[in-house]
């Protein structure tokens, strides 16, 4: 099947985008995700058991032999681009990011430990690549593992590890005296410390870890973390664009809604040609933000050699898009729009946080260049 | 009856073109060699006017043979001469005519692109027997006589009138930028037809390029070039069979053809392989040496982002029509993408080569994109300005008010 063929969404990927939409409009209305926000762990533990076991979106891409649904990045990121509208602030996205990457590395005994907890909720997961400047390079890890008697420990920090706080399992990759690996840590392993970071985005927290000597379990035989960390860097990229369409989506109806209803000199604010223009350039920023986000993820789906390139314009054009959207959002909502009491600010934190945490523009621009043959 | 398979049909189409056309031998594919052939990158169609002229025997001798063999109007229904087969059967086929060197169809993107799809909708059966077949045939090239001195964004004033003579009709007026008027045998022409109300006042003909009172004159652009013309009608006479749909509902019939001008605008071959191709682009910067330059790797990445995602979207709204839900008028914002993407065309181009864009030095594929930032303007006006286009989706797609 070429990528032409599957970029209409099908049938079920839509029947999966109204489930979602209908359950997250009913269990995650502004109040309660403003007091999940407030809680200690960021989210509401009971309202993502509910997501993983009602909906059962927990395994989406892990294969059926591991307990998941065996689904490919398609329909992973209409799940993505729901939650994203939702600004959901449970770990989804990170327990995603390490099944990738425990599918990567290809450890068996490990997958056939933790993917199925991971898809069936009871345990959740995350990974911890990036160093104090955000960058993933297995080469520069930022933790080191050593091989002492007993097994492996891990030295170092890393930063920036989405739900460092709530993840039972943490993959990090870190530089061995042969060559850079992936290792599995565990949570309340001797010697990790866990610290909250703070942060712009209130629907998605982040933690820096520091290894003091932590054991942790080499996955598979080592070696190949740059290549593994290209995957989960890739399921990053995607899922970040599509979280980007989604949250596009949510501002562009509260802005459109808001100018057809707001009345100033008599008459709706949408009637004035400036605000109307900003509003079918927001329209512009959804269709090509969201096309892109589903073309690229098809293009990883079917395995297109130009999915890395897709990937990323996907992530440099539907980041750069939601900060605009979401901030012509505030704009158009006036005072309204500016204050704490709106949602409208959580999406523009989210939008910048986004973008930043996926690599930032600059690294985008480079890596476009790089793979278009520059 | 049942139709073919797409297989035995395309088999059969390949056989047919084999056996007239020589294989492209690239498999279709131009591939682009910095250095190589003409470093022209236009952005509007300036044809040398003999050439252009000396091309269309063989753009006519191509649609025959297309029609005599089934191939001219392939998802046209067959009431209408069409060969009544579904819409993947065409596309398909032109996918197939690109491995072939034939004579192609881009001078006819007027005629077979907006005018005829009008046609379509809003003659009436016999129009639409008599019409279609002669311009899917190349027999009758139409071009599209809307735009006035007067009646440019506000395309409901046009002032050209119609006044009925008996059994036809007169026509006075002036028109302007009309795409191929002076190779069209026919002209979809709106007029004004009565003093009544805004939008219901107009009447849509179909009138003869050729008949008395028509006078044709190439209009020269900014580029220096001339792809449009202005036509002149001084009292010209149209049978009232040429009338297309009823008296008062011309608004209608120029919307339609309209939107098809957006979709084909948004579509064309800009967007595809000619002068945005990533190669020629990656030329352009070796051949000033930037390559290595972290601003010019930068300015790059962006641009392939752009051109990438308008090529995406363009993409995804195929799939999403050819799963029956087509995008409305919405496609309009594709073509603001592409003005856009002209635009960060010229400025990386400007970025890249500095001097050598705007005085020639000889070297090759330089000082040609002059016509991309000569051009750009051009495509935020035709088809629609992004303003109107603006307008048109805040109020229809997105539900807003009208200005009061």
């Amino acid at each position: 099947m070429t990528i032409r063929d599957r970029l209409a969404l099908t049938d079920d990927e839509r029947m999966l985008q109204a489930t979602l939409r209908e359950f997250l409009t009913a269990r995650l209305p502004s109040a309660e995700l403003r007091s999940a926000l407030d809680s200690d762990a960021g989210y509401s533990m009971t309202l993502h058991a509910r997501l993983i076991s009602e909906l059962g979106v927990g395994g989406l891409t892990i294969p059926e032999d591991f307990g998941g649904l065996g689904l490919s990045q398609a329909e992973a990121c209409v799940v993505h681009a729901e939650l994203g509208r939702a600004l959901y602030p449970g770990p989804f996205l990170p327990g995603c990011l390490a099944a990738a990457a425990l599918l990567a590395a290809g450890d068996l005994a490990a997958c056939q430990e933790w993917l199925p907890r991971l898809a069936d909720g009871s345990a959740t997961g995350t990974v911890a690549p990036a160093g104090e400047n955000g960058s993933w390079q297995a080469g520069r890890a930022p933790v080191q593992a050593e091989k002492a008697p007993g097994g492996w420990r891990l030295h170092g920090r890393s930063w920036f590890v989405l739900s460092g706080q709530a993840a039972d399992i943490i993959i990090v990759p870190a530089a061995a005296a042969s060559a850079p690996g992936m290792f599995l840590v565990e949570s309340g392993a001797p010697g990790l410390a866990v610290t909250p970071m703070t942060g712009l985005d209130l629907t998605r927290r982040a933690a820096a870890l520091a290894f003091d000597a932590v054991p942790a379990r080499l996955l598979g035989r080592g070696g190949d973390a740059a290549g593994v960390l290209e995957q989960v860097e890739r399921h990053f990229l995607l899922a970040t664009a599509a979280e980007a369409s989604g949250g596009i989506s949510w501002c562009l109806d509260l802005g459109v809604g808001y100018a057809r209803d707001r009345e100033q000199f008599g008459r709706p604010i949408g009637s004035f040609q400036a605000v109307a223009h900003q509003c079918a350039d927001m329209l512009a920023d959804l269709q090509s933000a969201a096309a892109a986000a589903r073309y690229a993820a098809v293009a990883s789906a079917a395995g297109s050699e130009d999915a890395a390139l897709a990937a990323r314009v996907a992530a440099l054009r539907g980041g750069e898009s939601y900060r605009r959207v979401a901030e012509a959002a505030i704009h158009l909502l006036g005072g309204v729009g500016f204050t704490w009491e709106h949602d409208a600010h959580l999406y523009y934190r989210r939008a910048w946080s986004a973008q930043q945490l996926a690599g930032g523009p600059q690294a985008h621009r480079a890596a476009i260049a790089d793979l278009a043959g520059l | 009856m049942s139709d073919p398979p797409l297989e035995d049909f395309l088999r059969q189409a390949e056989g047919w073109l084999a056996a007239r056309y020589l294989a492209a031998g690239d498999g279709g594919q131009r591939r682009f060699t910095w250095g190589e052939g003409d470093d022209e990158v236009r952005v509007f169609q300036e044809p040398d006017p003999v050439a252009e002229a000396d091309a269309l025997p063989a753009i006519r001798r191509w649609r025959r043979e297309l029609w005599d063999h089934g191939y001219g109007w392939i998802d046209g229904p067959a009431a209408c001469g069409g060969a009544g087969l579904p819409a993947a059967y065409a596309r398909a086929f032109e996918r197939l005519t690109r491995r072939y060197r034939v004579p192609g169809d881009a001078a006819l993107t007027v005629s077979l692109g907006m005018i005829a799809p009008a046609i379509l909708r809003h003659g009436s059966p016999g129009q639409r027997r008599h019409w279609l077949p002669l311009l899917y045939s190349g027999q009758q090239i139409a071009c599209q006589l809307f735009s006035e001195p007067g009646a440019g964004s506000d395309l409901a004033a046009v002032s050209t009138r119609a006044t009925r003579d008996g059994d036809a009709w007169r026509i006075t007026g002036q028109k302007v930028w009309t795409s191929g008027a002076h190779l069209a045998d026919i002209g979809e022409i709106i007029c004004r037809t009565s003093g009544g109300p805004r939008h219901h006042n107009l009447t849509a003909f179909l009138v003869d390029m050729r008949a008395p009172g028509v006078t044709v004159r190439p209009l020269r652009q900014m580029t220096g070039g001339a792809s449009f013309n202005e036509v002149f009608l001084d009292d010209v006479a149209v049978a009232d069979a040429c009338r297309l749909d009823e008296e008062g509902r011309g608004w209608q019939v120029a919307l339609t053809t309209l939107s098809f001008e957006r979709n084909a605008m948004g579509h064309s071959a800009f967007g595809g392989a000619g002068i945005l191709s990533t190669a020629r682009l990656i030329g352009l910067v070796h051949a000033a040496a930037k390559q290595a330059d972290p601003v010019t790797r930068q300015e790059f990445g962006e641009l392939i982002s752009h051109l990438r995602v308008a090529r995406y979207t363009q993409e995804v709204q195929a799939a999403q029509a050819r799963a029956g839900d087509a995008p409305g008028l919405e496609v309009a914002l594709n073509k603001i993408a592409l003005s856009e993407n002209m635009k960060r065309l010229a400025g990386f181009a400007a970025g890249v080569l500095g001097p050598a864009l705007i005085a020639d030095t000889g070297a090759w594929g330089t000082y040609a994109w002059t016509s991309v930032l000569l051009g750009a303007p051009g495509y935020r006006l035709g088809g629609g300005t992004d303003e109107i286009l603006k307008n048109t989706i805040a109020q229809r797609v997105l539900g807003l008010p009208r200005a009061t």
